[in-house]
């Protein structure tokens, strides 16, 4: 186990180098100056050589990539001309609040994907099971942007249930950095009306974005466990006079796992697509509302440090879904 | 100062969600003579009281504003973006302010008196006593010179509206004594007020931050605020809020109605700005879609704005390629359904051009353009400049604005046999498709841009636009290369000889007609309309032509 982690640990080395040298040399390209877009457009020619020179742009590029490497390994991500902040910074500040609003998503859309999936194959035929593949296909085929606004309009102006956006109430003071995570920091800190606050923020963003997820897990879990159902080991335990729900747990949804925790670790990607609308739409200060604005300002180093971020993010959740088939098929071995 | 546009240039305003900006307006009278005329507009501009709107589930103390983006620069020598101007408007006070809705009348801000000699090249302030930034530093006539001295000697792009005039602030500004300065323009500037007044690197920041750093405090000023103004910033957090609160020091003092809190959101879908007005979370909100304004228009307790603005949207013809003859661009201008676009897709969100340049500017000339859909002439003065029915052309615009123009040119310019190929660029990439020099070749045909000034100046309006100093050569935005020797001659003379009035007047008609009728640089779609979201409850709200899209916090209150 220690050697495939640390082979995986050296290969996603070589896959952030990579990803720094292709956005690093695609940014570039792309038309466009950010000294002209953070001078004005009517500032002379001498001010926004001044400012180009300020932030390093009037170098070769390979000097400049050089630079951001070594800074980068300094753990330096450089300046961004849109929040006028260091990228480490803003990735520090930005970062939770999509990991707050992933993992919710992806944490509900699994576990109502393996209840669903596993009630529709158990339940073939019937009601339950066309109700599963409905609600599959709807979260599959309704577009994020679209299921956003809706429960926007009918949540938050039609029944004044839930907030329009944010994570907080915008007269609500966050409670002390800790985490990040506003609804684990104000636990922590004992503040209890920031907690409801903030999952009541949470709620309708974590919805639109877990429907993706779940109309795909659904369909998944639902042909795998039909698949376990009718094996043989599951005869034989039910012969055993093993109760239903055993069956259920030891047998059927261990195997039928496995399929669905490889789709989970590609998921993220679909995800990460996810958070870039429904933060937009739904105000939320996270990683790709930052990313979003730092392309369309040819913001360099911001663009790279998110997309840094999210490679490595995605290099390790797949990491962790490959661990998890060890657990889940103690059969497989990597070499 | 000719010959010195590097100097004399400054930055201007520019914006993702500009040209979206409007809501229907009626067409306002003239400016026509001149200097007075330009008042107001002729429709009101401030809050009407309708039916009550959503309920307030918050506190009545606060005011919050949703924009679509901001950037966190607190300082008047960097600050540009409308994004930026928002919230320094409540934070930085300048010498002059305009007035009311005027276009082109100024009352005196921290300056008391003004006053100039007789050929108004020298102007003298008397400076407003008892003024202190939020800290407690007495502004006065030092404060005022080390603070113009910074941002123009800052270079970072806003200090060039002063440097227009004012190039050596060592020596042009004189402190007389601590509450009178004087600035010796070198030059006879009859509406140097004007250029006071604009949002645009005037603003008086505190002396004191030049200490904070190397960078004169730059730095700083990206997550504080050192001005005399109403408010000051309390924190800020990027890509999410801004929260202002009072500054104790203001020296208009507190006893009236006035908001304790004033919190600026980072709402980027306009969709969600309108739904925010529609439910009671937002007091104010930067203009959506089209569809959005009308919808709110009729919403109960909204207010939606109309004033016009000094600002113009139009498609860019090149002078070059198939539109190269003025014939060929005659033509382009006979083909666009200006009523329709108005009416039909921008909802009225934008004004029926009557000028190339905006009605209510300086020297405006209406009647100088006339909209009008003409294929045969069309289809005639094409075949006289030699472009041949199927040319294909090419229109450019950026994702999220000018879209539909481009379509319906597509769809028009099919009728006289032209194709032309749409192109939808990042907005980075398109600033510099019309700001970086390429080869004919790969220059767009047509491309969708909109304009308006640092103050209300016809040749500072111009210059970056249509002059042949403000080429993609010189890295401005004369996209088009557009030349013509009468436009230029009024741009250049409106810098170096303003207070020609009589000389300059004749001039700017002139200009106008030849780019209305003779050799259009653009097509003009429409003037720009300040369509901005106000719940009716919230009093004091006074939409003003050259402040576009700002809200003067301290007079605004909620009923």
């Amino acid at each position: 186990m220690g050697t495939v982690i640390a082979r995986r640990l050296a290969f996603m080395v070589f896959v952030l180098w990579g990803v720094t040298l292709v956005t690093f040399f695609l940014s570039r390209i792309v038309p466009g100056d950010p000294a002209r877009l953070m001078a004005g457009p009517e500032a002379s020619q001498v001010q926004v050589v001044h400012i180009r020179h300020i932030y390093g742009l009037d170098d070769p590029l390979i000097v400049q990539y050089g630079r951001y490497m070594r800074d980068l390994v300094r753990g330096n991500l450089g300046f961004s001309f849109v929040t006028r902040r260091n990228v480490r910074t803003d990735i520090a500040t930005f970062l939770p609040a999509t990991i707050e609003l992933a993992g919710c998503a992806l944490v509900l859309g699994f576990v109502l994907a393996i209840v669903t999936g596993t009630a529709a194959a158990y339940r073939r035929g019937r009601a339950t099971d066309a109700a599963g593949r409905l609600t599959a296909i709807a979260g599959l085929s309704l577009p994020v942007f679209w299921l956003a606004l809706l429960l926007q309009l009918l949540f938050h102006t039609k029944l004044g249930w839930l907030p329009l956006g944010g994570r907080l109430d915008p007269a609500v003071t966050p409670p002390p950095h800790l985490t990040g995570l506003l609804t684990v920091d104000s636990l922590l800190t004992g503040d209890f009306a920031t907690f409801v606050n903030a999952v009541e923020h949470l709620v309708l963003p974590v919805v639109v974005l877990a429907a993706g997820v779940y109309g795909l897990m659904v369909r998944i879990m639902r042909t795998s466990v039909l698949d376990s159902l009718g094996e043989e080991y599951v005869r034989t335990a039910e012969a055993k006079g093993l109760s239903r729900w055993r069956v259920l747990r030891r047998h059927v949804l261990r195997n039928a796992m496995l399929p669905a925790v490889t789709v989970l670790g590609l998921e993220f990607g679909l995800l990460a697509a996810g958070v870039f609308v429904v933060e937009s739409v739904f105000q939320w200060p996270g990683i790709g509302n930052y990313a979003f604005q730092a392309i369309q300002a040819n913001d360099y180093n911001a663009t790279i440090g998110a997309t840094l971020v999210i490679a490595v993010i995605y290099v390790v959740i797949n990491l962790i879904v490959d661990i998890a088939y060890l657990y889940l098929d103690p059969r497989i071995r990597y070499t | 100062m000719m010959g010195n546009w590097d100097n004399r240039y400054s930055r201007r305003q520019f914006l993702r969600s500009a040209a979206g900006a409007a809501s229907g307006a009626v067409a306002v009278g003239s400016a026509g003579s001149l200097l007075a005329a330009c008042g107001g507009s002729s429709t009101p501009t401030s809050t009407e009281q309708t039916a009550a709107g959503p309920a307030l589930k918050r506190d009545p103390q606060t005011l919050v504003v949703a924009m679509d983006a901001f950037t966190p620069d607190f300082d008047p020598a960097s600050y540009f973006l409308l994004s930026a101007i928002v919230p320094n408007f409540g934070i930085y006070d300048s010498l002059m302010r305009m007035k009311g809705n005027s276009a082109t009348e100024t009352k005196p801000w921290l300056a008391q008196k003004i006053s100039t000699n007789k050929d108004q090249s020298v102007w003298t302030f008397e400076l407003r006593p008892g003024v202190k930034y939020s800290d407690g530093t007495t502004f006065d006539g030092n404060a005022l010179k080390a603070a113009y001295t910074r941002t123009i000697t800052a270079n970072l792009g806003a200090g060039s509206t002063l440097a227009s005039y004012i190039t050596n602030p060592g020596k042009q500004i004189v402190v007389k004594n601590p509450g009178t300065v004087t600035m010796d323009l070198g030059t006879s500037v009859p509406r140097f007020d004007l250029l006071l007044a604009s949002q645009y690197g005037t603003g008086i920041v505190n002396p004191n931050v030049a200490k904070q750093g190397k960078d004169q405090g730059h730095t700083y000023l990206e997550s504080h605020s050192a001005g005399t103004g109403a408010y000051m910033v309390q924190s800020v957090q990027p890509g999410n809020k801004i929260v202002m609160t009072r500054n104790p020091n203001y020296w208009g003092g507190w006893s009236g109605a006035h908001f304790k809190q004033i919190i600026i959101l980072q709402v980027p879908q306009s969709s969600t700005r309108r739904q925010g007005m529609q439910s009671g979370d937002f007091d104010i909100a930067f203009p959506s879609t089209p569809q959005d304004t009308e919808a709110l228009r009729t919403a109960p307790g909204i207010f939606v704005g109309h004033q016009k603005v000094l600002g113009m949207n139009y498609v860019i013809l090149g002078e070059y390629g198939p539109l190269a003859s003025p014939l060929a661009r005659q033509a382009v201008n006979l083909l666009f359904p200006t009523d329709k676009y108005v009416s039909a897709v921008m909802k009225g969100t934008i004004d029926k051009p009557t000028s190339v340049l905006p009605d209510l500017m300086l020297y405006a000339a209406p009647g100088t353009y006339t909209p009008a859909v003409n294929v045969a002439k069309a289809k005639s003065l094409l075949q006289q400049a030699g472009v041949k029915p199927g040319t294909q052309l090419t229109y450019e615009f950026y994702t999220g604005q000018g879209d539909t123009a481009g379509l319906l040119l597509q769809s028009q310019l099919s009728l006289v046999g032209l194709h032309v190929k749409i192109v939808e660029k990042a907005y980075s990439a398109f600033v510099a498709d019309i700001s970086t020099p390429k080869p004919v070749a790969q220059r767009p045909d047509m491309a969708y841009w909109f304009w308006w000034p640092e103050y209300n100046n016809p040749s500072d309006f111009c210059f970056p636009i249509l002059s042949k100093d403000g080429t993609p050569v010189q890295h401005l935005f004369n996209g088009g290369y557009y030349q013509n020797t009468v436009v230029n001659n009024a741009i250049n003379d409106g810098f170096s000889d303003p207070s020609n009035v009589n000389k300059l007047a004749p001039l700017w008609r002139q200009a106008q007609t030849v780019m209305g009728k003779e050799d259009p640089p653009w097509i003009p779609l429409g003037q720009i309309i300040d369509t901005s979201y106000l719940r009716t409850d919230v009093k004091g709200y006074v939409a003003n032509p050259v402040y576009v899209q700002s809200y003067d916090f301290y007079a605004l209150s909620r009923a």
